[in-house]
């Protein structure tokens, strides 16, 4: 594998950053408390941390480059411009993770040393979060409505109202885990249970809409589009497409239960986390086999 | 009406779906070079060979390549232009 791409160099910055604001600061107490941890045991933490992250985003970042590099070689073809959509998409929930990561570490710090600042640090966090995928997902959907016009095909009207069945019932329990935890809301997200409910109930439902019809809108290329070998590399690609919303969507929808999380232990919490995000990673790679299997058809 | 290289392309649609326009031009133009639209029915067995080996590269699937370059071979064999249908665009 040739790292060649300048967004690697980007993430070496991101990695070094994040890095830094985790090694730099002083441990802290509120954590160390809660989990028993001494100052050598949160270090130890904070490097449990380090490593999983750098894997995850590195092949968040060679899943983008390689269909970056497969859009690019067919720029000129009508499939071209959808694809570049799709990576850009991908781009957007690549450099997101990171992204939230350092930007998260830098208002804990700030929140440290300015205790008023700290409400104002988990809006801003939770805002940050939401709006990531929100932008990705668009992407990702005008991409995928681009590939259906040009195969002149929509998903049957029986996915779409899945979809929206889903949407709405992911909802409807996202609001009704709010209402029945609101004394412990102000603590999780400083809001009142209806600002919770209007300012991210509603984007993040909005979001979830978004990517699970972009899934299906995807599916349903990969079964119209020509080719037995064309159609190969599709399928990897979509499934990766797939495989990336979904569990996007569910660790948005797992980070949104926080509340209910945290009565769980440390080890738990990190296992489930993990094992999502590793999941993640894998869906970023098989997109990048997708590509590049896509890739040496237009370079032979 | 359809030229030769149309009938290629058509062929390769079955294979290689909206790649095949890219893929076949490309075989024409860095191999034999020329335009796409001179291709002449002498040219056919020499493009032929070049795909075969373009698309050892492409995949390992034999039993796909084989039928792909059985329909190129009735084409090469068939005296007639455009016997292998309308071609499909988006």
């Amino acid at each position: 594998m040739k790292v060649k791409s300048k967004i690697f160099y980007w993430y070496a910055a991101f990695l070094i950053t994040f890095i830094l604001l985790l090694l730099l600061p002083a441990p802290d107490r509120a954590t160390m408390v809660r989990y028993h941890l001494s100052a050598l045991g949160f270090r130890v933490l904070d490097f449990t941390f380090i490593i999983p992250e750098a894997l995850i985003w590195f092949a968040a970042f060679y899943g983008y480059e390689k269909l970056h590099s497969y859009s690019q070689l067919i720029r000129t073809g009508k499939e071209g411009r959808q694809i570049a959509k799709l990576a850009r998409g991908l781009l957007i929930l690549a450099v997101g993770l990171p992204l939230e990561a350092i930007f998260s570490g830098i208002l804990s710090i700030i929140a440290t040393h300015v205790p008023s600042f700290k409400n104002a640090s988990v809006i801003t966090n939770n805002y940050v979060a939401a709006l990531l995928p929100l932008l990705a997902f668009i992407w990702i959907g005008r991409g995928a409505r681009g590939l259906g016009d040009l195969v002149k095909t929509r998903p049957q009207l029986w996915k779409v109202n899945a979809t929206t069945f889903t949407v709405i019932l992911l909802g409807i329990i996202f609001c009704c885990l709010i209402v029945l935890d609101h004394s412990q809301l102000r603590t999780t997200y400083h809001l009142s249970p209806e600002a919770v409910m209007i300012t991210l109930g509603v984007p993040y439902m909005y979001v979830w809409f978004l990517g699970l019809l972009a899934s299906i809108e995807l599916q349903t290329y990969s079964q119209k589009v020509t080719g037995v070998l064309y159609r190969r590399g599709w399928n990897l690609l979509i499934l990766g497409f797939v495989s990336i919303i979904l569990l996007s969507i569910l660790i948005q929808y797992l980070s949104t239960l926080s509340t209910w999380l945290t009565s769980l232990s440390l080890g738990w919490i990190l296992l489930m986390l993990y094992v999502l995000l590793f999941l993640l990673a894998g869906a970023f790679i098989i997109v990048a086999l997708g590509a590049t299997r896509l890739s040496k058809i237009e370079e032979a | 009406m359809a030229n030769l290289y149309d009938d290629v392309v058509t062929i390769t649609y079955d294979y290689l779906g909206p790649a095949a326009d890219r893929f076949v031009v490309r075989q024409i133009r860095n191999h034999l070079q020329k335009d796409p639209n001179e291709l002449q029915r002498k040219d056919l067995r020499q493009l032929i060979d070049w795909i075969q080996l373009a698309m050892r590269l492409i995949s390992d699937d034999s039993e796909t390549i084989d039928n792909y370059m059985a329909d190129l071979e009735a084409l090469a064999q068939s005296k007639e232009p455009g016997i292998h249908g309308k071609k499909i665009t988006y």
